[in-house]
């Protein structure tokens, strides 16, 4: 039975790209400086592929938080590396995310945290630079894409289906829509996001 | 007097030459110009009166509705990233402060003829130095700190500095329901026609006027002690906000004798609730095209109505005596014209002779500017207080103003006794800020 379930889900990754849509769209902010840093994702697939084994990064560079906003699948372990000449700390406030306090450590080290609780938004902190902050989204499959300044995006390689797109930005109220992904072809999805 | 007269006109012509020699239109650079590297144009028209867009903005905390955070081109200094909210009691809460001094000074000068049946009398005026700070320390306070640092040959005074807390309990309320302020300012009882925000030169005796001054009156700007005005400054604390984007209102509480030490235990109460149709609503939002087809900022079409008053207590003969106003007002925008007016009664107080006397009064006035071209305005406004027991006051106001560049203007003004009508008095003024 287990050989049976094995070979249905390697069948279904690697016939995917043959049966699978493309999302894709512009997002327009609205009280804020540009469209960069909105994560467009959807909400629940069926088959989410499990956390990747290694590691992501987030940098702190020159007093900031590099990305500055860090969309990943729930169980990924994020480095928190510190390229500055001073020292860093990071910490979060927030409970999803054990309200970690990773300490303070120096120039070209990092430290490690493993996200652990999908539809988590954790802000990111320094202790030391009170100015710095970033955001980990903990979401609960791959299918995410971090927009630029222009706010375009494309999520690729989705299995045909009926889902829940949401556009999330750290400022501005999110939006979300019921799409129907095709077997073959894209759709397009736009968003504008404002304050209220 | 010819004389005078043939020295003016060579004036007039040397300057409508010099106009056709530059540009109207370019950068000015006072505090908030700096902050978004935009013209006075932006939020003024002939500064410091303000478009439709302007009186959002300062109705909002001195930020831009809708693009706040987008418009700004000087980047604030951060006290702390927003996420600090989330640390807060254990961390200092966010806030942010200018990136750079936002300080900015105004200076008027002039020249001034004046004529009685005697003599005749020309003058190169004492020039004003005005020095104002105004900003945000983030999105949920603004500050504004102004003075006059020079005026009529003397050491001017404080004017206004408060601090403004914005958008309060919007977590429960609507955003722009609930706006603080605290300090000293001006109430915002009839603010479009404040001497901080009016074209003209002349007080407005809707704002000055009181029955105290007798049949003497002489429209003037009420900034220290004497009777009570309207745009008086005042110590105290404001509260206001936007209620479904047309709707405004305004309570308050001040010591109620400008920037004196308070003279008694009680506080002067206010209020102004105002409703506007058509064109800019007061937060900012519109719906659809407000400003036709030319596209200025101030075209738009629009009727604003409010109720004001305002109940204080004042000390006449070592006691404790109240008086009180109340009127309406009316705001008119109809593309190039303003048509503004307002109807005001009061009641006055005073001891004399151990005896309590009150002094009523009604008040009306009407003004209309009209926009000959985004440079050229006209002005001309009436007023007349009618008190029960004097002779009533008269004044018309006909004035010019013209923007040479758009931090820099000219205006020619003179106010005429309607009960005589004889020319006796100009003034020739210049006036810039950066």
């Amino acid at each position: 039975m287990r050989q049976v379930a094995i070979f249905i889900v390697s069948l279904t990754i690697v016939l995917q790209p043959l049966f699978s849509g493309d999302i894709k769209g512009t997002v327009i902010c609205k009280g804020v400086r540009d469209s960069r840093n909105v994560v467009v994702y959807i909400e629940k697939v069926n088959t989410p592929v499990p956390a990747p084994k290694e590691s992501v990064s987030m940098n702190q560079v020159n007093l900031e938080f590099i990305p500055h906003v860090l969309p990943i699948v729930k169980g990924t372990t994020v480095d928190f590396m510190n390229s500055d000449n001073v020292l860093h700390n990071v910490f979060t406030p927030d409970k999803c995310a054990e309200k970690m306090n990773l300490g303070t450590w120096p120039k070209g080290e990092a430290r490690s945290y493993t996200f652990k609780e999908e539809g988590c938004e954790s802000v990111v902190l320094c202790n030391v630079h009170p100015e710095m902050e970033a955001w980990v989204l903990v979401l609960q499959n791959q299918y995410f894409f971090r927009t630029d300044k222009d706010g375009t995006y494309k999520i690729e390689g989705i299995p045909p289906g009926k889902y829940t797109l949401i556009a999330w930005h750290e400022k501005l109220k999110n939006r979300s829509t019921e799409i129907e992904v095709p077997e073959k072809g894209e759709v397009e999805v736009n968003f504008t996001l404002k304050r209220r | 007097m010819k004389k005078y007269f043939e020295n003016l006109t060579s004036l007039g012509i040397m300057t409508v030459l010099l106009w056709t020699l530059v540009p109207t239109k370019v950068l000015s650079i006072p505090a908030f110009s700096r902050k978004y590297r935009t013209s006075c144009a932006t939020c003024h028209v002939g500064f410091p009166k303000l478009t439709p867009f302007g009186e959002s903005y300062r109705q909002k905390g001195f930020q831009m509705p809708e693009i706040e955070e987008e418009s700004i081109k000087e980047e604030p200094v951060p006290l702390g990233s927003e996420g600090y909210k989330r640390v807060w009691p254990k961390a200092i809460w966010p806030g942010s402060i200018p990136g750079s001094s936002p300080i900015s000074f105004r200076i008027r000068s002039g020249f001034k003829y004046e004529s009685d049946e005697d003599s005749e009398y020309t003058e190169f005026t004492q020039p004003a130095l005005q020095i104002m700070a105004g900003g945000t320390f983030g999105e949920n306070i603004s500050f504004y700190a102004g003075a006059h640092l020079f005026e009529e040959g003397e050491a001017g005074s404080l004017d206004r500095l408060y601090l403004k807390f914005n958008h309060l309990f919007s977590n429960v309320l609507p955003y722009d329901a609930l706006y603080v302020r605290v300090g000293q300012f001006v109430p915002d009882i009839v603010p479009f026609i404040t001497n901080h925000r009016a074209l003209t030169m002349t007080a407005f005796a809707f704002n000055t006027y009181a029955p105290a001054y007798g049949s003497g009156f002489v429209p003037g700007h009420v900034h220290g002690s004497g009777p009570f005005g309207l745009e008086s400054f005042q110590l105290g604390a404001e509260a206001s906000g936007i209620l479904k984007s047309r709707i405004r209102y305004v309570l308050g509480i001040v010591n109620g004798n400008g920037v004196e030490e308070d003279n008694n235990l009680a506080k002067d109460l206010y209020f102004r609730l105002g409703y506007k149709m058509g064109g800019l609503a007061y937060d900012g939002t519109s719906d659809g095209d407000i400003y036709g087809p030319s596209g200025n900022n101030w075209a738009e079409k629009s009727l604003a109505v409010s109720a004001f008053g305002y109940r204080g207590t004042g000390v006449s003969s070592g006691k404790d005596v109240d008086f009180s106003r109340l009127g309406v007002d009316l705001n008119l925008f109809m593309r190039d014209l303003n048509l503004f007016g307002g109807v005001i009664t009061g009641t006055d107080a005073e001891y004399h002779g151990g005896e309590l006397h009150e002094e009523k009064y009604s008040l009306f006035f009407l003004e209309g500017n009209y926009m000959i071209y985004p440079w050229l305005i006209a002005v001309l406004r009436y007023e007349q207080a009618n008190p029960e027991d004097l002779d009533s006051f008269r004044q018309v106001v006909a004035h010019i103003t013209a923007l040479y560049i758009a931090n820099i203007k000219f205006i020619v003004e003179s106010r005429l006794d309607p009960d005589n009508m004889e020319f006796n008095n100009l003034y020739l003024g210049m006036d810039f800020v950066f």
